[in-house]
């Protein structure tokens, strides 16, 4: 049983299996079932009450008894522990994500196992009996709760917030504290009375404890989640251009500014919604913003164009590709010659396509009306983003693949190029342990934010030519046990489109093999937010 | 070496034990006597702090019982018919298992002795060996440290006659060359009476009695009386020493539990005019037991 628990947390921590946590579900319920297995087997090798049991009488007595009962639940602890290691380390997740893991895996374990391991002591006393035994522990929480629910469930407001299985991390803390400690006084024979009076009380007062839900579920990315950016002047219209930003958006019009060398500011441009909107979907349809041409609108993903804008570390600044070329081409080999690989998107039409009218946003409860596209006043445009800056690259042999650690913390693994008919395909991820919180886990929505996404650069050292990949979509996302895993592909298909002669395109991919990736992951230094003059319609 | 003073012990509304006061005295085999319920084991069991006592005082070694520790435990050997024993071990790997916790205390050589003796099967574990063997396993696992004080709780019970001879030959050997301190409880006096000092009887809870067996079996006497015609009780209230009295036809019977030589005689005589001393003959434990066993029937079936 002990190795079934370990394994099981090793298996889930590191198969590669994408939707295992959304799978498992509520299958979280049989690890306690095993828990409560595991309490009735260990204290029944040891029954600290039975007064028939071979160990009441000699030598070493109850301690040494005790031990032995928790000597195995203490082992499995030190192996989940173990795994957890071996995992951030393999992940390159930090000292404080393992502490966190550690928490969120053995916490709510130790107070369990050892409620059970209270009940499982008490039960084996035969004037207490097994029923009695674990009513003693579990009737107090159980009939606490159900008053609880019950009382909480009348009042209007908490009835859809409150459910009767509410963990908190108080409560957890609380029972990972008390009841050791009780299993222990209990186990030993000590002021029985007292510590069953004890144990009642904790069940009751557990579900009472107030904190938030523990591991919380956060929806809203943190860029979503603070309101209070800081208002910057990263961006401004020209000193000679004229009127409002027209139908597309270039460097003729808008300038960066405030932005050190070697900083990149990646943003979009929206328009302001009554609170509740912002508050309640993150949706395109209700979005007001600046889309890439040909784009709709109505879709389920959030595709407002990502510009960019950037000074470089000549002083110079620039806006669209022109800044991502520049930024990236600071940090290649001096003599290699850096392109987009495809060379159409370094003419990008953005145009601003209008909203939906009159459309609605509801979260289930609550009702909210978007402004409709005729109010919406000129002040209430701004531009939302990160600067960001480029590390140095990681560098893999496309042909090999690789992992290795993505600055500080987290890893980016690059899968081995692989050929799908007449194409190529590139497949990048990162893991990162950044954006957990104390409050749990990020759920994180497949949406990525300005400034996210990495810059993939393949090179032909023997050509000493570099390209840029154009057309790698934003990462989607996936949860990972105390981060997410972000992923990028790119297929190379499109190349034979976007090439007039079929000669350079195979001359490119058949090269391909022996080239490099270079893969420059942005380092986030702050947000902004920034008043834009409204777009011309 | 063991003291109880107004022992009580309550299980769900019943009291098992209803003050009950004792003495095991060191250097003496105690035999604890009485009928089944009687509260035996209740009894020892607070003495080992197997289980809480309600009420009373209660020292083992010099120190309260709930106190006992790994020092008292190493000079304590316990047997109990119901003890559960680590089933899935051997008997050498029992022996292996308890041997270090008793240090010093251990004796290799006498371990051999009695291994020898008790003749058990060393390579079939502890869940596979008859009733006999299994008690004959925990009696060596508490001997071979030479206990001071040696408690046994019903140790011969579910045994056939020929192991039970075995354990009693052996056990009486021990406690001659030894001098332990044993405290030996059981609901048949036969078990016991070859080498108790001392013998306790319990029956609903309560002492009825405590004394050495010397002094048992020197005041208690069967007196049969012999009558010319029928014989009959007199009117008068008999003497309340005088149990399980007896008529049949031309002949009286009863058990003297205070005999004195030359006033006990008068004392018959005086009750019963008619009659005359057939025999008076010693009991033998046994038949002291049971005549008390009787009589404590007899008085719970009168009215109140």
């Amino acid at each position: 049983m002990a190795w079934i628990i370990v394994l099981g947390h090793a298996f889930v921590l590191f198969t590669p299996y994408d939707g295992i946590f959304e799978d498992l579900g509520n299958t979280w319920v049989l690890l306690f079932v095993l828990w409560i297995v595991l309490a009735v087997s260990v204290v029944r090798d040891t029954p600290s009450r039975d007064d028939l049991a071979f160990h009441r009488t000699l030598p070493p007595g109850a301690g040494a008894a005790f031990w032995r009962t928790v000597r195995v639940p203490l082992a499995i602890l030190a192996g989940i522990g173990g795994v957890l290691l071996g995992y951030t380390w393999w992940f390159h997740f930090t000292a404080a994500s393992f502490g966190r893991g550690l928490a969120l895996l053995t916490l709510p374990a130790v107070g369990f196992l050892s409620a059970c391991g209270v009940a499982a002591s008490l039960a084996s006393d035969r004037s207490v009996g097994k029923v009695r035994g674990w009513l003693a522990v579990f009737a107090p929480v159980a009939v606490s709760g159900l008053v609880l629910w019950l009382t909480m469930r009348s009042l209007p407001v908490t009835a859809e917030k409150y459910s009767p299985l509410r963990l908190t991390a108080v409560g957890i803390l609380a029972a990972a504290l008390c009841y050791p400690l009780i299993w222990w006084r209990v186990a030993m024979g000590k002021r029985l009375l007292w510590m069953v009076l004890l144990a009642s009380v904790v069940g009751i007062g557990l579900p009472w404890l107030y904190g938030n839900h523990w591991p919380a579920k956060v929806k809203i990315p943190p860029y979503l989640r603070d309101r209070d950016f800081k208002e910057e002047s990263i961006l401004a219209r020209r000193p000679n251009a004229s009127g409002e930003i027209p139908g597309h958006l270039d460097s003729d019009v808008m300038e960066a500014k405030e932005l050190k060398p070697g900083e990149l500011a990646s943003f979009l441009i929206s328009a302001n919604q009554p609170f509740e909107i912002e508050k309640m979907i993150f949706d395109s349809e209700h979005l007001i913003g600046v889309r890439r041409a040909g784009s709709t609108g109505t879709t389920g993903r959030f595709d407002l164009l990502h510009l960019q804008a950037g000074r470089f570390r000549d002083g110079s600044t620039g806006m669209g590709s022109d800044a991502e070329l520049a930024a990236v081409g600071g940090l290649l080999p001096a003599d290699v010659d850096l392109q987009n690989w495809d060379p159409a998107s370094e003419h990008e039409h953005v145009e601003l396509v209008p909203p939906l009218e009159h459309s609605q946003a509801s979260d289930g409860g609550s009702l909210a009306v978007r402004k409709p596209w005729s109010e919406i006043d000129r002040q209430d445009w701004f531009a939302l983003g990160s600067v960001t800056t480029l590390p140095e690259p990681l560098i893999f042999d496309l042909a090999k693949g690789g992992s290795a650690p993505s600055g500080r913390r987290g890893l980016i693994r690059m899968q081995a190029l692989e050929k799908e008919g007449e194409s190529f395909v590139l497949k990048v991820e990162r893991f990162s342990d950044e954006g957990w919180s104390m409050d749990g886990p990020l759920d994180v929505v497949e949406q990525n934010s300005p400034g996210s996404a990495p810059y993939l650069v393949i090179v032909d050292e023997g050509e000493r030519k570099a390209y840029l990949l154009n057309g790698t979509g934003e990462p989607s996302y996936s949860r990972v046990f105390l981060g997410s895993r972000q992923r990028i592909r790119f297929e190379t298909g499109p190349l034979a489109k976007a090439l007039p002669g079929s000669q350079e395109r195979a001359r490119r991919l058949g090269r391909l093999p022996g080239c490099k990736l270079y893969v420059f992951w942005p380092h986030e230094i702050r947000w902004f937010r920034r008043k834009m003059p409204a777009p011309v319609r | 070496m063991i003291t109880i003073r107004d022992l009580r012990k309550r299980f769900r509304g019943h009291d098992a034990l209803r003050g009950v006061d004792l003495d095991i005295p060191q250097g003496k085999v105690t035999a604890f006597l009485g009928p089944n319920g009687a509260g035996k084991t209740t009894t020892i069991k607070c003495a080992m702090n197997l289980i809480d006592r309600d009420y009373g005082r209660l020292e083992v070694m010099g120190v309260d019982a709930t106190k006992l520790g790994p020092e008292q435990w190493r000079r304590i050997g316990y047997v109990s018919e119901n003890r559960q024993l680590p089933e899935w071990l051997t008997v050498p790997k029992l022996l292996d298992y308890v041997r270090p916790m008793y240090g010093m205390y251990w004796d290799r050589d006498f371990e051999k002795k009695l291994l020898a003796s008790f003749d058990l099967p060393l390579k079939t574990r502890l869940s596979s060996l008859s009733r006999g063997q299994k008690m004959k396993a925990a009696l060596l696992s508490s001997l071979a440290y030479r206990p001071q004080l040696v408690v046994l709780d019903e140790p011969f019970s579910g045994l056939d006659p020929l192991v039970r001879d075995e354990f009693l030959t052996g056990l009486l050997e021990l406690t001659e060359t030894e001098g332990w301190t044993v405290w030996i409880s059981s609901h048949d006096i036969e078990e016991v009476e070859r080498f108790a000092d001392r013998v306790a009887i319990l029956h609903d809870g309560m002492l009825d009695l405590q004394e050495d067996v010397e002094t048992l079996q020197g005041r208690f006497r069967q007196v049969d009386l012999w009558f010319d015609g029928e014989a009959a009780l007199p009117a008068a209230e008999l003497s309340a020493d005088w149990l399980n009295v007896q008529v049949a036809g031309r002949a009286i019977r009863f058990v003297e539990s205070y005999y004195v030589e030359g006033s006990s005689l008068a004392a018959y005589a005086a009750a019963f005019p008619a009659g005359r001393v057939q025999e008076v003959r010693p009991l033998t434990l046994r038949e002291i037991f049971v005549t008390l066993a009787r009589s404590y029937r007899a008085k719970s079936s009168q009215p109140v």
